[in-house]
């Protein structure tokens, strides 16, 4: 009977032991609760600070035990709920630094070969350990309002057609984020990328990682009667490269190849606009001559690029929506429609008046693109 | 069934011929060499050329003739030899009225390049790189091919491409390579790979010989590897050569010269992938491969070391 009753103790013990996750939960929450009841002098920085407190967290749940602990130790240390002081922010950097420096050395088994990708080199490790950040960029850097995503059926393949905007393929990743974070059933989308980005080192191997394939149509194709959702672009290098002053007007659209390849594979088509990413790097002017010379299709100069070196690298941070509309009506087409050019460009225009459709409607609708 | 095999010094080619003849009702000749250990293999050690070939070809009058004497990989010899060899084969076997001929090629047919889309299909026209090497010896062996059996729709013609062999004892360029204490790679970059366990190989050219099937197919071992991965996976470390990816100006440039003489074959290789697509060897041969790429490698360097 004694016995027992010590066992029982010692398990209730153990229950009740907050592990190191938990404890930074805990602290990271207090933290938020304190900022929030802070008088709001800049309601700006506190959703930062809030947003950049959530990464802390989320980042957590993938440290060793340890790892966590030693987080918990600099968050009770080092920072105070005071978010207007410079070294709230710097603590807050620290800690996330560390992270990543974690992070970092929990894949160290990888460099053993231990881990496994995809057919197309899609490693689902490396798509978790972006997913807090895309997330941040998501929810806080774009405050991203995603409409219609009921468009985008649970299961089975579909074609998501795009309009390009931004020198960097942001927009891609925000639509991924999109059905990632915020959809019923969560899936990730892959996109079809420029084909000359293969060809430049770091940028290639990344993009494969976190699931994207080269905009070739045999891969639309393949993926879309794999079941997987395809994200497209058919503007192509045109879109990506265009100037500050032809924003949101597309650039040398063709979807043929990829509505064949969706017609082939018999899934829905959804057409989408993203609105905002135009802004996050204003290209001034592109010198193609210029980028001939290093072997790439645009060469874009915005205001801070390339003046400001990397830093020039970093998007502006405009307001974006993210718009899904309703799939084009292809019921009553079948497999050989796909060998239809007629039909085939019949959809392929239509959906290019869709999107500008939308985007002209999203764009009155939108005050300022900074606006928060 | 009387079955010929050339190139039976090679490894893979005396597996085949063991399996094979393991039937009832077939009896297998090697040529080119001898087979000890393999009592079931009747060995002729002389390889002939042009009129000797065909002349041999008539007295023994197999059925089905299997060419595993390919350059380049198990096999000694220069690959523009081997291409005047498939030449005279093929000639050989279409004046005996031999029925069904199995060659041996590579995924490197495909080639490697930013325009490959994920996954090659058998139907893929074959492009000739741009620097002559092991692509385009393949690429000529196999363009001769599919010209021949147009001709000569009474022989069925099968290639098998198989993708680089890896496993106890494979001598494929990539078998070397992973051997490499500090194999190089192009910095920023990590293709996907495939291989092909031998075991696998031999099971899919025997099925070869006793189907019906004809025309190319693609075998490779189900699951793909980063080529770090797989340097990784071999216990060694992957080396980036600084400046083979940036030269000059551009951002990418064909890598030439001495550092492409580091390299034991085609850079490109090293920078975009060349992932063929097995569907058609599984539905048509009845072929599955039975081990994964991870096993092949571990196999290689466990019982190498």
């Amino acid at each position: 009977m004694q016995n027992e009753s010590e066992s029982e103790e010692i398990e209730i013990s153990i229950d009740t032991t907050p592990s190191a996750h938990e404890q930074v939960a805990e602290t990271v929450q207090e933290l938020e609760v304190e900022i929030r009841n802070h008088e709001v002098a800049s309601p700006d920085a506190q959703r930062m600070a809030l947003d950049l407190l959530r990464l802390v967290r989320e980042n957590t749940q993938r440290l060793s035990g340890q790892a966590a602990e030693r987080v918990q130790g600099m968050l009770k240390g080092g920072i105070g709920s005071d978010y207007l002081d410079p070294d709230f922010w710097r603590g807050v950097g620290m800690v996330l630094e560390y992270q990543l420096k974690e992070i970092q050395s929990l894949i160290q088994r990888r460099v053993k070969g231990e881990y496994s990708t995809d057919a197309y080199g899609k490693d689902d490790e490396i798509v978790e350990l972006v997913r807090p950040l895309a997330g941040f960029l998501y929810r806080t850097w774009w405050r991203v309002t995603t409409i219609g995503l009921e468009h985008v059926p649970a299961d089975g393949g579909v074609l998501l057609v795009a309009n390009q905007s931004g020198v960097l393929p942001w927009d891609s990743a925000m639509i991924a984020t999109a059905i990632l974070e915020e959809h019923s059933s969560p899936r990730v989308a892959r996109t079809l990328h420029q084909r000359w980005m293969s060809a430049i080192p770091i940028l290639a191997p990344a993009l494969a990682a976190v699931g994207q394939v080269p905009a070739l149509p045999e891969n639309a194709r393949r993926l879309l009667s794999e079941g997987e959702i395809v994200s497209v672009f058919p503007e192509g290098p045109r879109g990506a490269g265009k100037l500050f002053r032809d924003r949101y007007k597309l650039a040398g659209f063709d979807a043929a190849e990829f509505v064949r390849a969706a017609l082939r594979a018999e899934v829905p088509i959804v057409p989408l606009v993203v609105i905002g990413a135009e802004e996050t790097y204003p290209v001034l002017a592109n010198l193609e001559r210029v980028a001939r010379l290093f072997g790439l299709p645009y060469l874009p100069i915005t205001p801070l690029f390339p003046w400001l070196g990397p830093l020039g690298l970093i998007p502006l941070p405009s307001k974006w929506t993210i718009v899904f509309d309703a799939p084009l009506d292809i019921s009553d087409l079948d497999a050989a429609a796909a060998d239809n050019p007629a039909i085939v460009a019949r959809l392929a225009e239509t959906l290019r008046l869709r999107i500008e459709a939308l985007l002209k409607r999203g764009l009155a609708e939108r005050g300022s693109a900074f606006s928060r | 069934m009387r079955i010929l095999i050339t190139g039976i010094d090679g490894r893979l080619a005396r597996l085949v011929g063991a399996v094979l003849a393991a039937r009832p009702d077939t009896q297998v000749i090697g040529l080119g060499g001898s087979a000890p250990g393999f009592d079931q293999i009747e060995t002729i050690a002389e390889m002939p050329q042009g009129h000797a070939l065909a002349e041999m070809m008539r007295t023994l009058a197999p059925e089905v003739v299997l060419h595993l004497d390919q350059p380049g990989e198990e096999c000694s010899g220069t690959a523009r030899a081997g291409q005047i060899q498939t030449i005279d084969l093929l000639g050989a076997c279409g004046s005996a009225g031999v029925g069904r001929v199995i060659l041996r090629s590579s995924t490197h047919v495909y080639g490697a390049s930013i325009d490959n889309p994920a996954f090659m299909l058998e139907t893929m026209a074959l492009i000739p790189a741009a620097s002559p090497g092991l692509q385009t010896d393949y690429v000529a062996i196999e363009q001769y091919v599919a010209e021949y059996a147009g001709r000569h729709p009474g022989m069925a013609i099968v290639c098998l491409r198989c993708a680089p062999i890896i496993g106890p004892g494979a001598a494929s360029p990539l078998a070397n390579y992973l051997r490499r204490s500090r194999p190089l790679t192009l910095p920023g970059f990590d293709p996907r790979i495939q291989l092909l366990h031998p075991n696998d190989a031999v099971v899919a050219f025997a099925l070869a010989a006793l189907s019906t099937a004809r025309g190319a197919f693609n075998l490779a071992a189900d699951e793909l590897l980063l080529l770090s991965q797989a340097i990784r996976l071999a216990g060694q470390q992957p080396t980036p050569l600084p400046g083979a990816a940036f030269s000059g100006l551009r951002l990418v440039k064909p890598v030439t010269g001495p550092i492409r003489a580091m390299l034991p074959f085609d850079p490109a290789f090293l920078q975009f992938a060349c992932v063929a697509d097995t569907q058609r060897a599984k539905a048509e041969l009845g072929w599955l491969p039975q081990h994964t790429a991870v096993e092949a490698i571990r196999q290689m360097t466990n019982t190498e070391n």
